[in-house]
């Protein structure tokens, strides 16, 4: 009898192929079991506010449910609109409740969206960041209700509208997507962020293996030297030469770099010469950081984008033949092709 | 449309990268301009031109990600690398001086593992990667044996093993994070005949006596000693295949 490793059992080819290398870079608190089916979790990100996380993400999420039952999650905690672009009020219990420790269930705080297939979970908006830390029990539940979103309640993707800034949960909520999304504008406050997002995203992964491994102390003082002048040429490169130091470390490092992709959209695009960032700035964060990166494409600046919002509609429902809605449909093929769904 | 054409960027082919050693390609002019060694002298230009467009100060992608001299730097090593691989004679020298031969494929984890860049080198540095490689290959040993939770976590996989299968190889390299290539510098066993071995492939191996080997070095590199029931279980289903396939 041929003995099978675990990870063969998980049926959808791409969280097999992935799974691994995927699992060794999430906080290390959380323990999967290889046999529980996930789904596919995809998050935008990128640092800045005011890019597009929202818009992206709810418009995106829309289209996904035409074919497959979607839930998005709204992880800006105290900065939450992601229901306004539903047309929703903010719902009576949300994910502020979980995090605040009432009693409730990660279930009873999802909402139907209005869209057939389609659920929300809003988060609060008064909720004070400061009164947040990364362990805790609140957050723990918010992983849970997204890791078992497909065991639990059959959602077969989950898309996460992640807040601005690099805050310790919301690097590891970019980490724990199989497709991090990073939507950037063309205009140098944008890309700058971008970059401080990827910093905090490397050294925040560098740790996480670390502490997966139990050592946490040597993954510290690497990231120290590659963020604080071994790296200024490139911060692969410089992983890659602490490989002799530490073999195994440098191996995880680069499994989770490997595990998870990364893809960039352009966003308010205006002209020509913007639709060459979202590629250029792949193939930076691939040459100089090591992500395993892709351009996702671009979104043309778009007035129905606001004309939608003041109805308190989606703009795929309003306009579905507009510039942005049309190019959103090459995003999602990209991102279908990058995770090989459909 | 322009966007069509990057959104066909060799990393988005994964079947291109099988049929090379990816060790080679570490470190090489190859790895500088984000191509491999099938790739086409159209591929090589298309990337030549992208990363010199996209390393330069006119790019506003680039904001506040280097300063002007690390700018220069990476230019330079831009163009050091394309003067060798732009012209078919220089590349086939070049190819023969870092060793790039065919092999069969990787799986597809590895590759991407392996794919990440690295500067250009000349035949200093090469020297030097090689002297720091034979370092590396008592680091790499020593540190399985050193790390005693790691080297139980190992053994506890060799020891679950109901049937001597590749599987359990496979399992134990993924536990010890480790790649073919670390197992293969410490061991001498070749990266594809690990990989014929992880995957029970046992037609196209070459003789058990070969096999016991490989074997032997393989799992000692994993700090297992005491492996003789596992090689003799396993040559054994290699031996009774080649005789079913006479
Ligand atoms: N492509 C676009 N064209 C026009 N307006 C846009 C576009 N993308 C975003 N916007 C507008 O920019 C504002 C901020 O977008 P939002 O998605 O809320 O940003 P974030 O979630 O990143 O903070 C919103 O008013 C939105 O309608
Ligand atoms: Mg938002």
């Amino acid at each position: 009898m041929k003995q099978l490793d675990p990870v063969h059992s998980i049926r959808n080819a791409f969280h097999r192929e992935f799974w691994r290398h995927w699992c060794v870079a999430l906080p290390n608190w959380i323990d999967l079991d290889v046999a529980m089916p996930l789904p596919t979790i995809i998050a935008v990100g990128g640092g800045k506010g005011g890019v597009g996380k929202s818009v992206i993400s709810a418009n995106l999420a829309g289209k996904m449910a035409r074919n497959s039952k979607v839930l998005a999650v709204d992880l800006d905690i105290g900065g939450a609109n992601l229901h306004t672009y539903f047309g929703i009020k903010t719902p009576k219990l949300t994910s502020s409740d979980l995090l605040l420790g009432s009693r409730v269930d990660f279930h009873d705080i999802s909402v139907p969206s209005g869209i057939p297939n389609l659920d929300i979970v809003c988060a609060g908006q008064d909720f004070g960041l400061d009164r947040l830390n990364s362990r805790a029990a609140g957050l723990n539940q918010i992983w849970a209700g997204i890791l078992e979103a497909k065991t639990k309640f059959g959602y077969d993707y989950v898309v996460l509208d992640l807040g601005a800034g690099t805050a310790s949960h919301t690097i590891d909520f970019f980490l724990g997507a199989h497709v991090g999304i990073m939507s950037v504008l063309p205009e140098p406050t944008s890309i700058e962020n971008a970059y401080s997002f990827l910093r905090a995203l490397l050294w925040r992964m560098i740790h996480n293996v670390g502490a997966r491994m139990g050592e946490e102390s040597l993954a510290h003082s690497f990231a120290e030297r590659i963020f604080n002048g071994e790296g200024h040429g490139g911060y692969s490169q410089a992983l890659l030469k602490l490989k002799e130091e530490s073999p195994r470390l440098v191996n995880g490092v680069l499994a989770g770099l490997s595990g998870r992709r990364l893809g960039f959209v352009a966003n308010q695009i205006r002209g020509q010469s913007d639709i060459e960032i979202a590629q250029s700035m792949a193939s930076i964060s691939k040459d100089f950081f090591g992500f395993n990166t892709l351009s996702l494409g671009y979104l043309n600046y778009d007035d129905s984008a606001w004309k939608a919002l003041r109805n308190r509609r989606l703009l795929i429902q309003d306009f579905p033949h507009c510039l942005f809605s049309r190019r959103l449909d090459e995003v999602l093929i990209r991102l279908q092709n990058a995770v090989r769904m459909s | 449309m322009k966007f069509e054409q990057n959104s066909n960027s060799p990393e988005e082919s994964p079947d291109s990268f099988a049929s090379f050693d990816l060790s080679k390609v570490r470190g090489s002019y190859y790895d500088m301009l984000g191509v491999l060694p099938t790739s086409t002298s159209l591929q090589v230009r298309e990337a030549y031109f992208r990363l010199k467009a996209t390393y330069t100060d006119s790019n506003q992608a680039i904001y506040s990600l280097m300063t002007g001299s690390d700018l220069a730097e990476k230019i330079k090593a831009i163009e050091e690398a394309f003067d060798v691989l732009r012209d078919v004679d220089s590349r086939s020298r070049y190819n023969e001086n870092i060793g790039i031969t065919e092999r069969a494929g990787a799986s597809r984890t590895d590759i991407l593992i392996e794919n990440i860049s690295f500067p250009p080198v000349d035949e200093g540095m090469r020297k030097a990667t090689r002297q720091a490689k034979d370092q590396k290959i008592r680091l790499v040993a020593g540190q399985i044996h050193r790390d005693s939770s790691l080297a139980l976590r190992i053994r506890s996989i060799f020891e679950s093993a109901e049937t001597p299968s590749g599987s359990t190889l496979k399992a134990m390299r993924e536990a010890a994070f480790v790649t073919f290539e670390d197992i293969e510098a410490n061991t001498k066993v070749g990266q594809e005949k690990i990989l014929l071995i992880e995957n029970d492939d046992f037609v196209k191996m070459p003789p058990a006596v070969y096999i016991k080997g490989f074997l032997k070095s393989i799992l000692s590199f994993y700090g297992i000693a005491d492996s003789k029931a596992f090689i003799e279980g396993y040559t054994l289903r290699v031996e009774s295949c080649h005789k079913k396939t006479k």
